[in-house]
């Protein structure tokens, strides 16, 4: 599984550095047609720099614009001010300079599920943005799809299979090998592993370090679970509405948390030990049993 | 009567094709009990919760029984089992984040939910879905209620869902991996809210999660699946304490601590798919204690107390 993977001709595959410069972006939300709108900046003023080879983590509350920061620096959303540079060059352009630096950022999406078109065999999604960028002689596709099935740790037969015929966990790294086709030198995980069991969890993070580690690329990690971005990241910066609030390495912004948020998110943290349990949180707007009276009867 | 359980599901199995996904699984949960069923991918959580209340593709083989409230539910009309879902029965799947109408609004679909179940007229219904999705901390809930799916985070669509499982306050809810796209914040309310219902109306929930923190924090009673059977069924202290079953051991060495910086530690070797009739304990290829015998036939079903395991070779004696 350590084999290492034959570069083959392209550009070199090694680290970038990720530098976002005050990204922002709203949206507008509800129905135009019922004039009900409103506009909702998730992401406000967001800079960053991650040097190559080196991971840095994305954590935050729901809803505080974690993955619309991930989009933009893919280039899925565009940003209503700011710049996402990769080794210095702007890659939100049209021009082929923008393009070909965009190439290099590629992206791991939460849900393997919806993230695969279904009607596509597994090797024809892996060796989709081979083709689609040149990246090799066409007749040499195959063999590099069979290497990258291997160094994911998929099965050889996995090729000739569809995506619904594999666990999350597979699903997961026909994901990762996708993104790797293209020979990026930054990958953005938007919580890769929140959707899979803890021993799949801990595979994927060892086979996301050995790739880090024979390929020097630059991470930008989405996760909640700050047990993961502890061991997984270099650096680590916590989002609350829209901003960057707190930011520093894992283990110090674990000691010594200064945010309100961080506080919170380090205390909510469930501890996996019942004599531990913490009780219930009595500071809901209303208890439990409060919003039984719609005024219904039982059908 | 009023000792009988809320859900008795007895020799449950479910077959896809040539596939197994479940065998003659066994639990009950009680009223007011939260019940947690963990296990590996593929270990057929997901398969047993839809064979539960009959939500499954009309490929899949169902066998075994499943009474509710002392009603069987193996065999059932299939509008009565509408009735049952949704009203009695709560329930949000893993892939219910696909599963959200992308073309209707997050409050229409909500709305829909209660007018179905409940005579409510539909301004009571969306102040209501309102309040519950302020309860499930959603900053913004009128906001939210005039959203398209797409236009919500991850962690929001999952709370509609949510919402969509409790609005009609059933008696018993199926939560399968809910919180696994929230951040723990949010996480902790949600399952409050949970356990809160459960508390308050003695409603009895099966929470399906990978999260171990989560079940040590939630959970009276475990079920661990694998490979379709259950191999250890205890108290949440119990299993955490002393487990039985070598794969509920291996499976709690995998789990990340906060503030500790160990290597991450998988289990070695992958899970595996069954084929036809169990005729050997599943987790023999990957078990250090493995010997002949937990290869000629399935473990039987050991009771210790209120506690049962389906292992030869178990970690702990019982007290
Ligand atoms: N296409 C869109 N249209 C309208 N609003 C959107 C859109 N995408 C995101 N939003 C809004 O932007 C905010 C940030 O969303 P985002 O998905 O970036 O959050 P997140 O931090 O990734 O949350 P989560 O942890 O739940 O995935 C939310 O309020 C969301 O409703
Ligand atoms: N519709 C289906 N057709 C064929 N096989 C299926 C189907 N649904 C599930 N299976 C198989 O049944 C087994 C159990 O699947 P199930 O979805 O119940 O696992 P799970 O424990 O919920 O896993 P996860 O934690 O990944 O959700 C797996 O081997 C799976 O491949
Ligand atoms: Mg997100
Ligand atoms: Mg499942």
């Amino acid at each position: 599984m350590t084999a290492p993977l034959t570069t083959g001709p392209g550009p070199s595959r090694r680290g970038a550095v990720l530098e976002v410069q005050g990204l922002t972006k709203s949206f507008r939300v509800g129905s135009e047609t019922f004039g009900r709108t409103a506009r909702v900046k998730a992401v406000d003023e967001v800079s960053f720099r991650i040097e190559p080879g080196t991971t840095m983590g994305l954590v935050g509350e729901s809803g505080s614009g974690k993955s619309t920061v991930a989009r933009m620096i893919t280039r899925l959303v565009r940003p209503d001010a700011g710049e996402v540079l990769v080794d210095g060059h702007s890659i939100l352009g049209r021009g082929i300079d923008a393009r070909r630096f965009a190439r290099q950022v590629q992206i791991v999406f939460q849900d393997p599920t919806s993230s695969l078109n279904p009607r596509w065999k597994v090797g024809a999604l892996i060796g989709e943005g081979i083709a689609v960028h040149r990246l090799c002689p066409r007749a040499e596709i195959p063999a590099r799809v069979v290497e990258l099935v291997h160094r994911c740790g998929l099965p050889a037969d996995a090729l000739d299979r569809f995506p619904h015929e594999f666990s999350g966990g597979q699903r997961q790294r026909i994901a990762i090998a996708r993104a790797l086709a293209v020979e990026p030198s930054v990958l953005v995980l938007d919580e890769p592993v929140s959707a899979l069991d803890v021993s799949v969890q801990a595979q994927i993070l060892v086979l996301l370090q050995e790739l880090q580690a024979a390929f020097g690329l630059t991470y930008l990690l989405i996760a909640h679970d700050l047990a993961v971005v502890e061991r997984f990241c270099d650096h680590i910066a916590v989002m609350r509405k829209g901003q960057i609030v707190e930011r520093g390495a894992p283990a110090e912004v674990h000691r010594n948390p200064r945010h309100p948020y961080t506080r919170a998110l380090i205390e909510a943290h469930p501890v996996p030990d019942p004599h531990q349990r913490r009780p219930i949180s009595a500071d809901r707007s209303s208890p439990a049993g409060g919003r039984t009276g719609v005024g219904g009867e039982e059908a | 009567m009023s000792d009988a359980p809320l859900l008795e599901v007895r020799d449950l199995s479910i077959r896809f094709g040539a596939v197994t996904a479940v065998s003659s699984v066994g639990f009950s949960v009680a009223k007011g009990e939260v019940f947690g069923i963990v296990g590996e991918s593929g270990a057929g959580k997901s398969a047993a919760a839809r064979g539960i209340i009959g939500l499954l593709p009309p490929s899949a083989r169902l066998g075994g029984s499943v009474r509710f409230r002392g009603e069987e539910l193996v065999g059932a009309s299939q509008a009565r089992l509408r009735s049952v879902r949704g009203s009695e029965i709560g329930y949000v799947f893993q892939d219910a984040l696909t599963a959200l109408d992308p073309v209707r609004t997050i409050g229409a679909q909500l709305v829909e939910v209660l007018r179905v179940h409940r005579k409510v007229r539909p301004r009571e219904a969306l102040a209501a879905a309102a309040e519950l999705l302020a309860e499930l901390q959603i900053a913004d809930p009128e906001r939210t209620l005039r959203s398209y799916p797409h236009q919500l985070s991850g962690g929001m669509r999952q709370r509609a869902v949510i919402a969509a499982a409790l609005i009609a306050d059933p008696a018993l809810i199926i939560a399968d991996e809910v919180t696994s796209a929230l951040d723990v914040t949010v996480q902790r309310k949600v399952l409050d809210l949970l356990l809160g219902v459960c508390a308050a109306r003695g409603a009895g929930v099966i929470l399906i999660t990978h999260d171990l923190g989560v079940v040590a924090q939630t959970c009276d009673r475990v079920a661990v699946l694998y490979g379709g059977i259950v191999a250890e069924e205890a108290d949440v202290f119990a299993l955490f304490d002393r487990p039985m079953h070598p794969y509920t051991r291996a499976l709690l060495q995998s789990m990340p601590r906060i503030g500790d910086s160990a290597p991450f530690r998988p289990i070695p070797g992958s899970a595996i798919q069954i084929f036809g009739e169990l005729r050997a304990c599943p987790f023999a290829d990957r078990c250090d204690r493995v010997t002949p015998a937990c290869r000629s036939a399935l473990p039987p079903v050991q009771r210790t107390g209120k506690s049962t395991h389906r292992c030869l070779h178990p970690l702990a004696v019982p007290a």
